[in-house]
C-alpha cells in the first residue's frame, strides 16, 4: 500500500494536534467544572495531583492516551482502593506505570480518591452498593418498562432515543433516577418533540434531530427522517417534552425504579472500554 | 441571537394556539403520538426507487440496480464498479451553472478518503473512526456515531482511513482502523454489534469500505506492507458472525503455495484486500483486488511467484472459495498493489459481446479480461515513461526487465506510486469509454534484507526521488473499447499529483479532481474542460452523484471536508 505525501502527514499532525489541543483543553475544563461544586478538600488536593501527576499518560479525564484508561477499564474500576493506592505507590514496572511515593499516603489516598469520581464510582469506593437488583432491571428495561423500544444497550433496543450502554458511568443514582421519573428537567435539544402543520392543513408530529431559520428536520417512530421546509410550515409547535413517557415515577414502583437504575450502573461498569479519543495521530515512523 | 430567540417566541405563541387544533385533529394529545402524523406535502416527498424520502431500508433489489440512479448504494455506486451515474440533469451545456450547495466538516479526519453513501435522501460518510448521516440535501447532521482512533497501529492503519459505509436494511456497516466492523443502527447511528476480524497488534488495520453480497458484509485490511497474510472476510449482515475467510496467499500444501518458499514467508507476504471488490449476480462471483507481496522491495525471502498477490481473485461469494485468479505482477519488486477497482463491463470485443474486466493497474498497463473465465484478452502501456516491462506475453504475464532493487537502488517506472492507484476509475457505457487517472512518476526503489519485526513495516528499506527528476505529469485518460485505443488523454495542468478518482454521467460528463485541487467536469466525449471549482485543499477521494426530488446533486470529499454541488 502506498503511503501518504510527506506534506499532507504534516499537514494532518498540525490540524490534529491543534485540535487535540483544544480537546484536552475542553476535556480538561470539562472534568473538573463538573466535579468542582460538590469538591472535598482532599478531592481538590486529588485533582490537582492526578494533573499534575497521571494526566500526562492516563489523560486529564483518566479516558486514556499514552497510558491505559484508568477510568473505564473495567478491570482497573474493579480494584479495590488498597489495590490501586499500592499501584500508585509502588508503580507497575512491568506495565510502564512509575511508582510516585513521594506522593506520600495523604496525596496517594487523595489520587485515588479522585480517581474513583473519574470512574463514576462513589468517593469511598469500591462500587456503591446497588438499592436495586440489576436482574431485575434488565427484564424490566426489555420488558414491563418498555424502554428498549426506544434506548439501546449492547446493540438491542430501538433508535429513537440515546443509547445507554456506558449511559451510568459518570452518573449518580439519584441523578440517573431523577432522569427517569423526570425527563423534561434536562430536554436535550435533538430529543425535543415538535408538532408542525404545513400550509395545506397537514400535520406531523415527529423528534427534532437537526434545524436552521429555514429547514426542520424531524424524525418519527418508525425511523424516517421529514426534511420540512419552514416556508411551507403555517406551524411550528416545539413541546417541552421528549418521547419518553414523564409517568415512570407512578408506573413503577420504587423498587421497579431501584431495579432499573442497578441495571444501569452494571451495565455501564461493565461497558466495554472505549477506545481513546484522537489524541495523537503520531505515526509513520518507518 | 436576540433576534432569533424573538422569532421563536411568536412561532411558539402562534404554536400554542394551533396546537389546539393540531390535538383535535389527531384525537390524542401530541405527546407519544408521532405515529398519527399525516403525510406531509411539505416535505417534497416523493417515491423515489421505492424507498420514500428520508426512510432508510435498502433491499436487495436496490443493491442489485442495473443503474445509479437517486440512490448510491455502496462504495462504487453499484456492483459494476463502473462509477456511472444515469442522472442527466447535468449536461455539458448547462454545467456551467453547477455551484456548491453545502460544505460538511468533519473535524477529526486528516484527510477524507471516503465516498458517500446515499440513500433515501439520507448522506452516510466516514472519517477515521466516525460515521455521520447528513440531510443530502443542505449537509445538516442528523447523528454522528463517534469513536476513538487506535493508537499503536502500523503505517496506513495508523492514518486513520477510511473509504465509507455499506448499507442493507435499516443498518450500516463500517470497518475501523484496527480491523473492527462495525454495525450501526442507520436511523441513530447506535452500535448494534462490533466484531474484531483481524488482530490489530499483529500489523492489521483497516482502511477500506465494506460491500454487502446478499445477507453477508464483505471485509478486508490493511497491513500488506507490514508482514501480515491478507485475507477477503464475509459476515452475516445479521449476527456479525463469520461466514467465511479467504487467504489470498495459500498455506502449505494448498495450490498456489508452491508459488513460496518454505517457512513462515506466506504468513509475512502482504496481499491485503485493502478496496471494495465488485461482483456480478449473474456468475455469481465476486472480484477482489491484491495488494503486494512483503517485504516490497526485497524479493530474495520470497522467491517465486507468491499467489496471490498483486492479483485479482474471481471468488464464490457464498462460500468464498476461488474460481479463478489473475496475476498481474508476479513476484512484484515495486509496491505494484493491484487492488484498482476491478470494473465490470458488459460490451463487444473484437465482434463478440462479452462479459468483460477492465482495470487499469499501477504497473502502467490497461488490462481486459473474460471475467466469466479470467481469461487474459488484452492490454495497453499506458505509461509512456515505463522501464520495469518490455511488454506484456499472451498469456498476460509481463516481460521483465528484471530491474533488481539493491543498496544502491535503480531507478524503476512507474515508482511505488503507481502509474494509477486506488481512485475510481468510471467506464461510460454511453460512450463505451474507460476512464481513469495516470501518473508518470518513477522512483529509485532500494533493498536490503531486513528481518521481519511484528510492529513494524516490513518494506525492505525504501525509496527516493529520482535525482534531476522533473515534475511528473498526471494525465485523465479516456480509452475507447470499440477501437482499444485512446479517445482522448489530457495532461493535468496545475499541481504536481492528485488522488482524486473519476466518475461519468448519463449527462455525458467525466467529474473527477484535478491537479489544482478542483473538482472538475469535462464533456466525456471530448474531454473538453467544462467547469471546476477550487475547493482549496487536496482531494484524496472519488466523487458519486444522487438526486433528490428530482435535483442532481455531485459530492466529493476534499481535506477533511465533503462538498456537494447541484444547479441553482
Amino acid at each position: 500500500m502506498f503511503r501518504e505525501s510527506f506534506e499532507a502527514m504534516t499537514r494532518r499532525r498540525l490540524t490534529v494536534g491543534f485540535v487535540c489541543f483544544c480537546l484536552m483543553l475542553l476535556v480538561g475544563t470539562a472534568a473538573f467544572a463538573q466535579d468542582e461544586p460538590s469538591m472535598a478538600p482532599e478531592q481538590n488536593q486529588g485533582a490537582q495531583l492526578f494533573s499534575s501527576h497521571c494526566a500526562y499518560c492516563h489523560g486529564a479525564d483518566g479516558r486514556g492516551g499514552r497510558a491505559p484508561a484508568i477510568a473505564t477499564l473495567p478491570k482497573v474500576v474493579g480494584l479495590s482502593n488498597q489495590d490501586l493506592i499500592g499501584i500508585v505507590h509502588k508503580g507497575e514496572a512491568d506495565q510502564g506505570m512509575p511508582a510516585f511515593p513521594d506522593l506520600g499516603d495523604q496525596g496517594t489516598k487523595a489520587v485515588v480518591q479522585y480517581l474513583r469520581t473519574l470512574q463514576g464510582v462513589t468517593a469511598n469506593g469500591p462500587p456503591a452498593k446497588l438499592a436495586g437488583d440489576p436482574d431485575m432491571g434488565r427484564k424490566m428495561f426489555f420488558g414491563k418498562a418498555q424502554c428498549s423500544t426506544c434506548h439501546m444497550i449492547l446493540g438491542k433496543g430501538g433508535f429513537m432515543a440515546a443509547e445507554l450502554t456506558s449511559y451510568a458511568r459518570n452518573r449518580t443514582a439519584s441523578e440517573i433516577m431523577q432522569a427517569i421519573v423526570n425527563p423534561d428537567a434536562e430536554l436535550q435539544p435533538t430529543s425535543r418533540v415538535v408538532s408542525v402543520r404545513a400550509k395545506d392543513g397537514k400535520s406531523l408530529t415527529g423528534v427534532v434531530r437537526t434545524e436552521d431559520n429555514l429547514n426542520i428536520t424531524l424524525q418519527t417512530e418508525d425511523g424516517r427522517y421529514h426534511f420540512l421546509s419552514r416556508s411551507n410550515l403555517a406551524v411550528v409547535n416545539y413541546t417541552d417534552h421528549s418521547l419518553m413517557p414523564p409517568d415512570y415515577g407512578t408506573r413503577l414502583t420504587a423498587k421497579e425504579l431501584d431495579d432499573l437504575v442497578a441495571f444501569l450502573i452494571v451495565t455501564g461498569r461493565n461497558a466495554p472500554a472505549e477506545p481513546a479519543p484522537p489524541k495523537s495521530r503520531w505515526h509513520h515512523d518507518d | 441571537m436576540a433576534m432569533r430567540t424573538g422569532r421563536k417566541s411568536v412561532v411558539g405563541f402562534a404554536a400554542f394556539v394551533m396546537m389546539l387544533t393540531v390535538v383535535a385533529l389527531q384525537g390524542q394529545p401530541a405527546k407519544n403520538s408521532t405515529k398519527a402524523w399525516v403525510e406531509s406535502s411539505a416535505s417534497g416527498d416523493a417515491l423515489q426507487q421505492g424507498t420514500a424520502l428520508g426512510q432508510i431500508d435498502v433491499q436487495q433489489s436496490e443493491l442489485l440496480q442495473k443503474t445509479i440512479k437517486n440512490n448510491w448504494v455502496s462504495y462504487n455506486g453499484d456492483y459494476t464498479g463502473r462509477r456511472y451515474s444515469s442522472l442527466a440533469e447535468v449536461t455539458p451545456q448547462n454545467v456551467s451553472h453547477l455551484a456548491a450547495k453545502w460544505v460538511f466538516h468533519t473535524r477529526n479526519a486528516g484527510v477524507l478518503e471516503v465516498t458517500p453513501v446515499v440513500v433515501a435522501g439520507v448522506m452516510f460518510i466516514t472519517g477515521s473512526n466516525d460515521a455521520y448521516a447528513l440531510d443530502a440535501r443542505t449537509g445538516a447532521l442528523l447523528w454522528h456515531h463517534a469513536r476513538g482512533v487506535t493508537s499503536g497501529l502500523v503505517d496506513d492503519a495508523s492514518g486513520h482511513i477510511n473509504r465509507g459505509v455499506a448499507v442493507l436494511g435499516t443498518r450500516v456497516y463500517m470497518e475501523t482502523d484496527n480491523a473492527h466492523l462495525l454495525c450501526l443502527d442507520a436511523r441513530s447511528g447506535n452500535l448494534i454489534w462490533d466484531v474484531a476480524y483481524a488482530d490489530n497488534t499483529q500489523s492489521y488495520g483497516a482502511t477500506s469500505a465494506p460491500l454487502i453480497v446478499k445477507n453477508k458484509v464483505l471485509v478486508g485490511t490493511s497491513g500488506g506492507d507490514d508482514g501480515v497474510r491478507g485475507f477477503v472476510a464475509a459476515y452475516d449482515a445479521q449476527t456479525g458472525k463469520e461466514a467465511w475467510r479467504f487467504w489470498t496467499i495459500p498455506a502449505p500444501g494448498e495450490k498456489g503455495s508452491e508459488t513460496w518458499p518454505a517457512g513462515n514467508a506466506y504468513l509475512l507476504g502482504g496481499g491485503t484486500a485493502w478496496m471494495p471488490g465488485t461482483y456480478d449476480p449473474e456468475l455469481n462471483t465476486i472480484y477482489w483486488g491484491t495488494s503486494n507481496p512483503a517485504p516490497d522491495f526485497d524479493g530474495s525471502v520470497r522467491p517465486g511467484d507468491n499467489l496471490y498477490t498483486s492479483s485479482l481473485v474471481a471468488l464464490d461469494p457464498d462460500t468464498g472459495k476461488l474460481k479463478w485468479y489473475f496475476q498481474f505482477n508476479p513476484h512484484d519488486l515495486y509496491d505494484y498493489d493491484s487492488v484498482q477497482t476491478p470494473v465490470l463491463v458488459d460490451a463487444t470485443f473484437k465482434g463478440k459481446r462479452r462479459k468483460l474486466i477492465v482495470t487499469a493497474n499501477r504497473n502502467g498497463f490497461l488490462y481486459i479480461l473474460d471475467r466469466t473465465t479470467g481469461k487474459y484478452l488484452y492490454s495497453k502501456q499506458f505509461m509512456k515513461r515505463m522501464n520495469w516491462a518490455k511488454g506484456i506475453d499472451k498469456n498476460g504475464r509481463p516481460i521483465s526487465n528484471h530491474l533488481i532493487p539493491d543498496a544502491k537502488g535503480v531507478l524503476v517506472c512507474p515508482g511505488f506510486a503507481g502509474a494509477t492507484n486506488w481512485y475510481s476509475p468510471s467506464y461510460d457505457p454511453q460512450t463505451n469509454m474507460f476512464y481513469f487517472r495516470s501518473f508518470e512518476g518513477c522512483d529509485v526503489l532500494m533493498a536490503k534484507q531486513e528481518p521481519f519485526k511484528p510492529g513494524r513495516p516490513y518494506y525492505s528499506t525504501g525509496s527516493r526521488t529520482p535525482p534531476g527528476d522533473v515534475a511528473n505529469d498526471s494525465y485523465i485518460n479516456a480509452f475507447d473499447l470499440t477501437n482499444l485505443d485512446f479517445a482522448w488523454r489530457d495532461k493535468q495542468i496545475g499541481g504536481r499529483q492528485a488522488w482524486a478518482g473519476v466518475m461519468t454521467t448519463a449527462g455525458g460528463l467525466v467529474a473527477f479532481g484535478n491537479n489544482a485541487n478542483e473538482f472538475e467536469m469535462d464533456d466525456a466525449r471530448t474531454g473538453k474542460p467544462l467547469w471546476a471549482f477550487k475547493l482549496g485543499q487536496p482531494m484524496h477521494a472519488s466523487p458519486m452523484s444522487y438526486a433528490i426530488a428530482g435535483k442532481q446533486y455531485f459530492a466529493v470529499a476534499a481535506g477533511d471536508d465533503v462538498f456537494a454541488f447541484a444547479l441553482p
